[in-house]
């Protein structure tokens, strides 16, 4: 019998419009209500009525993840707590990865002393979660069939493609940097009939991948020459891998002096772990090296900081030294007190190597501020501020062009969200004049219709 | 319904707009694309200036509708127009490669075309607007959410000149039916091939009696 349910589906943008995090978007038809990513945006905020979430979780039959970042997947114990009773599903390796996040943020959403989260709401969470690898496609029901693709960006991250009536909607979730140190390339489409994608560097450039490794020497270098301490502060996990990974080879070719590396990330063991089991995925040069060499997270100077307490005893180790940390909610106090303790010191440096957001302690560095506030505190900043773009895990301009040029003749429309208005709206409009392709910058909460008849 | 015989004449018909459609308000691509198509189904071929955005738009949606499509190209090359000028391939029949740069090209993209349509654009825009003008070419303002039209309006008056040639509308299939208008206008006042008595003076060469 054929089903009744029309041929046309409604897409809601939630959040994840004109920002970079919160990611919430909401596909459905009389049948069927699917949510892609239940990312948490600044913090954690209620609207008007109390509650979290502008539709009813108990309403919702599917959650689909494309990747463990808070920003995607933030919401979802909060989702379970008000009533979702449907099934969540992603790839193994966002599943592991997000059960880690999610112990890690538990300590980050207490207010007044008082958890808003427990360990029975994640195991809660984690129970209605199946996972499929890439390439597997899945009914969820209704008519709806999904897959997972390689979005090169993070392990496990996933472009979450939901068929109907043989016609494609894609969600690119965040799209990889590619080529990546560890992972394979960014899986290229050419059958989408309307994409919904990220675009947070959509107006700039990466530098190239010998230029980011030079500017990374040269600015150990010149911290090593003056004895100040290099901190390169990293709030997602995998940076941490990627930093760690580019370390190792410049350490190995003796193209870096030799200095002590910390790592100050008491998850990073963890997720290395879990990196190192799921190098399937990694692309054929790193997995050569893997296979030739065990620990190719660990090399010789190299200390993993798991306590607090080893956290402080840093400092007792002089100068010249290089501090990568802070990953993750939990780590948020001992990044802190690196950058009050080295923000004063016109010796070290403070490297980003990660998109900082807007009004973030980062992005007024970035911008030139010579006074922050760090806890209340007015904190004086005369450290050495660099930035190198070049080992974002998002794409730059061209990845993103590139990706929706692959599909552009089978492209009905194409939703550019997950950025800034500014990179947004520049990306729109480039897709539009260059590929002719119709690009939108659809409006937070906004509606829209979408054909999927033959 | 019409029995038609013969060869169909169709009208070139050029569209002229912003390469970078950023400031012309969300509803160009649209109308760019229905101007293209109405083109089409009014008789058309489109023309135009082989580039991104507004001409680029409206070239969609001639194909859309099964029409033909002749972009002119500022580079002498392919090589050159893809890599220098950094413009596009899709969605044209035919490029002619002039090598006369931006201003040469539009010279001879609005003199190969009987009428042209003005959307939404800025400097270069107006270049063709003004040559079209000055060769006396009917011409098709497209308005909308720009200001094209108005700096156009704007200039006209302040030149205080009236010129029945220039044709407005919100609407492209008016549009382009008013434009289509003033060609059939103006073709009248010209002679097909055969009214060229000249040759029935020559008594001699006549070899076609069985």
């Amino acid at each position: 019998m054929e089903n009744k349910n029309s041929k046309k589906l409604k897409l809601t943008f939630y959040g994840g419009v004109g920002t970079v995090a919160g990611s919430n978007f909401l596909l459905e038809n009389e049948g069927m209500r699917i949510l892609i990513d239940a990312g948490l945006e600044d913090g954690l905020s209620k609207k008007e009525d109390g509650t979290y979430f502008s539709y009813d979780p108990a309403s919702i039959d599917v959650l689909l993840v494309t990747h463990s970042h808070l920003g995607n997947i933030g919401m979802i114990p909060f989702l379970v707590k008000a009533g979702f009773k449907g099934r969540i599903y992603s790839t193994p390796e966002t599943k592991e990865l997000s059960e880690l996040i999610f112990l890690d943020s538990i300590q980050a959403f207490k207010v007044d002393g008082v958890s808003l989260l427990s360990k029975e709401d994640i195991d809660k969470s984690l129970s209605v979660w199946s996972t499929y690898p890439y390439y597997t496609s899945f009914d969820i029901g209704s008519g709806f069939g999904v897959e997972f693709k390689n979005s090169g960006h993070f392990l496990g991250s996933a472009i979450v493609e939901i068929i109907f009536n043989n016609k494609k909607i894609a969600f690119t979730g965040c799209m990889g940097n590619s080529p990546h140190p560890l992972l394979k390339n960014v899986d290229f489409v050419n059958d989408i009939d309307y994409l919904v994608m990220e675009s947070v560097y959509g107006d700039k450039l990466h530098e190239s991948k010998e230029d980011r490794r030079e500017m990374l020497e040269d600015i150990i270098e010149e911290t090593v020459n003056r004895k100040g301490t290099l901190i390169i502060p990293t709030f997602s996990f995998e940076r941490t891998q990627d930093i760690l990974f580019e370390l190792h080879r410049l350490s190995e070719n003796g193209e870096i002096p030799e200095v002590p590396i910390f790592i100050d990330s008491p998850f990073s063991e963890r997720i290395i772990e879990i990196y190192e089991k799921g190098y399937e995925n990694f692309n054929s040069e790193a997995k050569k090296m893997m296979k030739e060499k065990k620990g190719i997270f660990d090399f010789p100077r190299l200390k993993f900081i798991e306590t607090d307490e080893e956290s402080v005893e840093i400092y007792g180790t002089p100068n010249p030294k290089i501090i990568i940390g802070g990953a993750g909610m939990s780590s948020k106090k001992r990044i802190t007190r690196h950058e009050k303790k080295y923000l004063p010191d016109p010796n070290s440096t403070i490297l980003f190597v990660e998109y900082q957001s807007v009004g973030s302690l980062g992005r007024q560095l970035q911008e030139g501020a010579s006074v922050v506030k760090i806890n209340g505190e007015d904190v004086p900043s005369r450290v050495q501020v660099e930035t190198i773009n070049g080992y974002s895990s998002h794409g730059d301009y061209n990845s993103l062009f590139e990706f929706v040029s692959e599909t552009r003749r089978s492209l009905k429309q194409v939703f550019v969200v997950i950025g800034e208005p500014k990179s947004s709206i520049s990306l729109v409009q480039k897709l539009r004049d260059y590929l002719g392709v119709y690009a939108v910058f659809p409006k937070k909460g906004g509606s829209y219709d979408l054909d999927f008849s033959l | 319904m019409e029995i038609k015989k013969g060869p169909d004449f169709k009208y070139k018909l050029c569209v002229s707009g912003a390469a970078e459609t950023g400031h012309c308000g969300d509803d160009s691509f649209k109308k760019a694309q229905e101007l293209g198509r109405e083109i089409i189904r009014q008789n058309g071929i489109l023309v135009n200036g082989a580039t991104t955005g507004f001409p680029l738009h409206s070239a969609m949606g001639a194909k859309d509708v099964g029409g033909m499509t002749i972009g002119l190209s500022p580079a002498s090359t392919e090589r050159e127009h893809l890599d220098s000028y950094k413009l596009p391939l899709d969605y044209l029949d035919v490029i002619i490669y002039t090598g006369f740069g931006f201003s040469g090209r539009n010279l001879l993209l609005t003199r190969s075309s009987d009428a042209v349509f003005i959307g939404c654009g800025r400097i270069g825009t107006i270049n063709e607007f003004t040559v079209s003008y000055e060769d006396g070419k009917p011409i098709g303002v497209l308005e909308g959410d720009w200001e094209t039209d108005e700096v156009i309006k704007n200039m006209m008056e302040k030149s205080h000149r009236v010129n029945p040639n220039v044709v407005f509308d919100r609407d492209p299939k008016i549009l382009v039916e008013k434009v289509i208008a003033l060609i059939n206008e103006m073709r009248k006042v010209s002679s097909p091939v055969y009214k060229n008595t000249d040759v029935l003076e020559d008594e001699d060469e006549k070899k076609f009696i069985l």
